[in-house]
């Protein structure tokens, strides 16, 4: 989500780095083995796919809760699809198109 | 949820870019009595096939649609920059050493990082004495009678070898002197023995320090992967030995690094790495970490704590930044540190051609939890010397200023605004040139309590950030630069931080930090 947004202000925003190769995300080592989480994967997902075009948005979301944060109003008209990403496969002549989005009305997460 | 594994299109980046049709696709609630229903969506990679993302939707509503339609046609005229994919090394907790850096002992020096510390940090120490005079350091350690032993607790990459080698310096004033290096399963020195192997140390005379390097082998099956495991030198015979820089590198290090970290981090394809901070950079001076390893200090990290023993600095980094296909994003010590210290290093790195082309002057310099943290019109001023300085070591280097960006209320946002207001007009009003970004740092803290919550609040909660990040924060940034700049302005947004922290001492229970899942993953 953070990437997509910063996607779509890329022609200001130009340089971005993720906190951080080994502490909030990424790899881990713990007990002397590396491993990698879910942020690896997705972050991987876009660098690989090394999209060149930013592509705009249409149509407003609706209301979500978010309890805890101090940001909820923010999400009042955040649109819902969240993932645009190219994965480039054998060699790069072919590449996979994925578009993953988050429901408004979901509830829950397994 | 709604996830289309697509078709493969040839060249789909072209697609996006010229394709005039438009994709539409369409999810109705299944099933059709309007229960819950479950979607997952494999990874789309080639090498990875897992089932990564997995959502519960709630489609009780009758005739719930959700409808996404993608326009390939309308695209944006500026292009995307790669270096938005960028990522991060701090000194800070297992990332350097325990994190890339292959040696296995902390604190090798053996010194003392906090006043109170009655032996070495992170060592155990059995009889002996820990004492002044080590090799090129303030202390060592003399092992002198029968079991007197010096220990820590390890961790070995048994997965992928067995074979590593021990260096130590050390010296005998007193004549012959016998070691023995021991490894037990588990904590303690109790458990059983895993290997062991003598280590003599002939009399160096004039009580020299000697270097000794002793190679080994794990016996098969000694140790199972992630098993922790006691080292141990036990004196075992003969006179007193004084020991030092003790090292335990696998043999497959690559340069000093752990080859799966670096195997993991290239296969990320990161573009751009920044390094060494963070808070960890306002106390940094980056001469400590150059040089024969030997004779670099050992410091206590001066943002965290812990052990800083510099043995990972600027050429370490530099090479590990090549070997996983990054281009280096220094940041330099604008807290504690000094102009003329920060263009030093641009020449240090200029003249081993290791070039740096991006250099950001300072960390955070706005929160009092930075080491010489400053108001905006100090940062303002600070930015002036330290780009004045930097840019007549080398001309070429791209400037990132300290901005801010890290408070998500409409107090917090204005603060920002004026914090950067005044660096942005005293780069102008210098006359030089303006800096290429103004930094930002949105780092997320969510509560520490957040695992107390429902996964789909957490999850919320989480989410409601790149909202705001994209609605009110990027928009108020870009405004500020226009405003000064105009809107053909060079200097553009770099957010050198950016991810979510979640407090608490559950933290990887959240849903970015879910271990568990990824180790399962990656089995």
């Amino acid at each position: 989500m953070t990437l997509n947004a910063l996607l779509h202000h890329s022609d200001w925003v130009t340089l971005a780095n993720m906190t951080g190769l080994m502490h909030g995300g990424g790899i881990e080592k713990p007990n002397g083995v590396v491993i990698v989480d879910p942020q690896y994967y997705t972050q991987q997902l876009y660098a690989a796919a090394r999209p060149v075009t930013r592509s705009r948005r249409s149509g407003l979301g609706r209301a979500v809760t978010c309890p805890g944060a101090a940001t909820c109003q923010q999400s009042l008209t955040y649109r819902t699809l969240t993932c645009l990403a190219l994965w480039e496969i054998d060699g790069g002549r072919w590449s996979l198109l994925s578009s993953i989005a988050i429901g408004r009305r979901r509830v829950s997460c397994g | 949820m709604i996830y289309h594994p697509w078709r493969r299109f040839p060249l789909a980046v072209t697609l996006l870019a010229s394709a005039a049709a438009s994709i539409a696709c369409t999810l109705r609630p299944s099933p059709a009595d309007g229960s819950a229903s479950t979607r997952s969506a494999p990874l789309p990679s080639a090498s990875a096939q897992a089932l990564l993302f997995t959502y519960r939707r709630d489609d009780t509503a009758p005739g719930q649609v959700t409808r996404i339609r993608i326009n390939a046609a309308r695209v944006a005229a500026s292009p995307i920059q790669q270096n938005v994919f960028g990522n991060f090394v701090e000194h800070l907790g297992g990332v350097v050493y325990e994190g890339i850096w292959a040696q296995v002992l902390l604190n090798p020096n053996l010194e003392r990082i906090e006043e109170r510390d009655p032996e070495p940090a992170a060592w155990n120490l059995t009889g002996g004495a820990w004492q002044e005079g080590g090799y090129l350091s303030p202390r060592c350690v003399r092992l002198a009678d029968a079991d007197d032993a010096l220990s820590q607790r390890i961790f070995l990459p048994t997965h992928r070898t067995r074979k590593y080698s021990l260096t130590l310096y050390a010296r005998t004033p007193q004549g012959a002197g016998q070691m023995t290096l021991t490894l037990r399963r588990g904590e303690g020195l109790a458990g059983p023995v895993a290997l062991k192997v003598p280590v003599n140390v002939a009399p160096s005379g004039d009580g020299r320090w000697e270097k000794r390097t002793l190679r080994w082998q794990l016996p098969a099956g000694a140790l199972t992967q992630g098993e922790p495991a006691r080292f141990s030198l036990t004196h075992s015979g003969g006179k007193a030995i004084d020991v030092d820089q003790i090292e335990v590198f696998p043999d497959d290090a690559v340069n000093g690094m752990d080859p799966d970290v670096i195997a993991k981090a290239r296969a990320w394809r990161i573009p751009l790495l920044r390094y060494p901070g963070g808070n960890f950079v306002s106390g940094y001076h980056w001469r400590d970490g150059v040089g024969p390893r030997a004779q670099r200090p050992t410091r206590r990290n001066p943002a965290w704590g812990g052990i800083e023993p510099n043995h990972f600095g600027t050429d370490e980094f530099l090479d590990f930044a090549r070997r996983i296909g990054a281009t280096a994003h220094f940041c330099v010590n604008a807290g504690d540190g000094t102009p003329e210290e920060a263009a030093a290093w641009v020449r240090y790195c200029n003249a081993k051609s290791l070039r740096v082309p991006v250099w950001e002057i300072g960390n955070e310099l706005y929160g009092g939890w930075q080491i010489g943290h400053t108001d905006a019109a100090g940062n303002a001023a600070r930015f002036v010397r330290f780009r004045d300085a930097m840019l007549k070591a080398d001309p070429r280097i791209k400037i990132i200023a300290t901005g801010r960006g890290d408070e998500f209320q409409p107090e917090g946002l204005a603060r920002g605004d004026a914090w950067n207001e005044a660096v942005l007009r005293a780069a102008a009003q210098s006359g030089a040139r303006l800096p290429e970004w103004l930094s930002a740092h949105p780092l997320v803290p969510l509560p520490g309590d957040l695992h107390k919550m429902p996964y789909a609040d957490q999850y919320e909660s989480a989410m409601a950030h790149p909202a705001f990040l994209d609605r009110t924060l990027l928009p108020t940034l870009i405004r500020r630069i226009r405003s000064l700049y105009g809107s053909d302005a060079p200097t553009r947004i770099a957010l050198t931080e950016w991810g979510i922290i979640v407090g608490g001492d559950r933290w990887w229970e959240s849903p970015n930090h879910d271990v568990q899942r990824a180790r399962s993953l990656t089995r």
